[in-house]
């Protein structure tokens, strides 16, 4: 399993905070996007649940540009532009949803975080924000999800979330390989 | 579906994965090839290595155990949206099946011990007997009011929360208290293994959920029923309504015990688990007076002796009323 590694003192090394937080803003940006966008057409409870969670995410957004200890890594830069077209989104009235929910079930940072890590460290607390905030980013995508299944065949739904799923997999499995990276 | 999580710590040798439904099934089978089986199934936040003292020491009873993780759990598949009980059903049936042999203990515990009652109900014939823990078949009101609490409590506030909930209602203060100050250490595991997302899912299959009281008839083998004296999420009268509707139970209250005692007195339910299956298999079931409806008590260590529930006294309370 990967895990973080810790200097001295207690905190993430800083190279592996700038691969990791830079895929972490990408990946909860596009939430972001996702459900303001959603939520801009979509009326009633929905629309209010998909706009608070664009609002939530983009504050994961903002807590991780604060806390990661940036530094240039060309890696990153050759690899944003796969992410982000990831996150372009598809024909199909569930594939937005479906994509939200790939990334608030596969995009889990925490466990990553040994336990030996300093609770104080700006890094350490974005990361456990993350994880804080995680049952409730998920709620709008799974609940409009489930609710779907009223007029569309279960099978289909699960189809559409298991394509999204597979790749931010991909992505997140190779991010995780490059934090292993001497 | 999302596969699962290989975060989980290592269970050593597990068997390759089942194939149910186009999911696959984690689980692994320890023991003599001979030995009677003893199929042990998870709580809804647990995973299949918090069998493993259990697990062991029912290997050295002379048993062959299976665990597993049912699906949403652990190294097991996690269906993005939907989990029926019946899927859970079939997964543990899977498991009979692939352990070789005729007849089986299944063994499961509050959400398992669940699974178990449907999958006794569904496939008696190929049990030798059933050991229902800390569990229910009907929905009361207060379970389904603190069962709707937890799943909110996880929705807004993640694993983290839910455990935060579950830790002081299901386990003792003698357990807690050596461990209040590496707590976060000791949830480390079941927030690593678990995923929100999942485990909302196993919740949520409670959806629509009916009683099994009237099918309680159909589980026709020998059925142990434990209870933790002083279990508040499913509380005495739940387990007493499952004696009452399986024809050849017995009900044992566990001292001191709370809902998750398997967790708290690994030993003592093994023994417990090891003394039913040896009774069943040797006849003496009610040939010592066992099962038929009877109430009883275990020992609070696992060297000493079950006892009947003492006469006259009214097992549903909890101060000495006369029955």
């Amino acid at each position: 399993m990967t895990m973080l590694n810790l200097v001295a003192s207690g905190r993430v090394l800083p190279w592996q905070q700038a691969r990791l937080g830079a895929f972490l803003v990408s990946a909860y940006g596009a939430l972001a996007r996702l459900g303001a966008g959603q939520a801009a057409w979509l009326g009633g409870p929905a629309g209010v649940a998909l706009q608070a969670q664009g609002f939530a995410a983009a504050g994961l957004v903002a807590a991780l540009l604060r806390a990661t200890a940036w530094r240039p890594d060309p890696w990153v830069a050759m690899r944003l532009p796969i992410c982000e077209a990831t996150w372009l989104p598809r024909p199909g009235g569930a594939d937005a949803l479906a994509l939200g929910l790939a990334i608030g079930t596969v995009v889990r940072p925490m466990p990553l975080l040994p336990h030996e890590a300093r609770q104080d460290d700006a890094f350490a607390a974005a990361l456990l924000l993350a994880e804080a905030e995680a049952g409730r980013l998920l709620q709008p995508n799974l609940r409009l999800l489930k609710a779907m299944a009223a007029s569309t065949p279960r099978a289909e739904l699960e189809g559409a979330a298991e394509r999204r799923r597979d790749a931010v997999a991909a992505l997140w499995a190779e991010r995780l390989a490059a934090l292993d990276d001497a | 579906m999302i596969r699962g999580t290989s975060s989980v710590p290592d269970p050593g040798s597990p068997a390759p994965p089942l194939e149910v439904g186009g999911r696959r099934l984690s689980w692994r089978l320890d023991g003599p090839a001979d030995a009677p089986v003893l199929v042990l199934v998870n709580g809804l936040t647990q995973y299949a290595e918090l069998w493993t003292a259990h697990r062991e020491a029912l290997v050295e009873q002379g048993f062959r155990v299976a665990t597993c993780d049912l699906f949403g759990q652990g190294r097991s598949d996690k269906p993005a949206l939907f989990i029926d009980q019946d899927d859970q059903v079939a997964a543990l049936q899977a498991i009979v099946e692939a352990t070789g042999a005729p007849r089986v203990f299944v063994a499961g515990i509050s959400f398992g011990g669940l699974i178990a009652l449907r999958h006794a109900i569904a496939h008696a014939d190929r049990l030798h007997g059933l050991v229902a823990m800390s569990t229910f078949a009907t929905l009361s009101p207060q379970l389904l009011l603190l069962g709707s609490a937890l799943l909110k409590g996880l929705a807004l506030g993640g694993i983290s929360y839910l455990q935060d909930l579950l830790l002081p209602m299901n386990l003792s203060d003698d357990w807690l208290g050596p461990r209040l100050g590496q707590l976060e250490a000791v949830k480390r595991a079941g927030l690593v293994g678990n995923d929100v997302f999942a485990l909302q899912n196993l919740m949520e299959s409670f959806v629509g959920f009916r009683t099994l009281s009237p099918d309680l008839g159909r589980i026709g083998c020998p059925t142990l029923i434990l209870n933790g004296e002083h279990d508040f999420l499913t509380p005495r009268h739940l387990h007493d309504e499952l004696r009452r509707g399986i024809p050849d139970s017995e009900l044992v209250i566990v001292p001191r015990a709370y809902h998750a005692f398997t967790l708290e007195q690994p030993a003592l339910t093994a023994s417990l688990l090891g003394d039913f299956a040896r009774d069943v298999l040797a006849g003496r079931w009610r040939a010592t007076g066992r099962g038929g409806g009877r109430v009883a008590v275990a020992p609070e260590t696992p060297e000493d002796t079950l006892l009947p529930f003492p006469a006259g006294f009214d097992h549903l309370r909890a101060i000495p009323v006369p029955a």
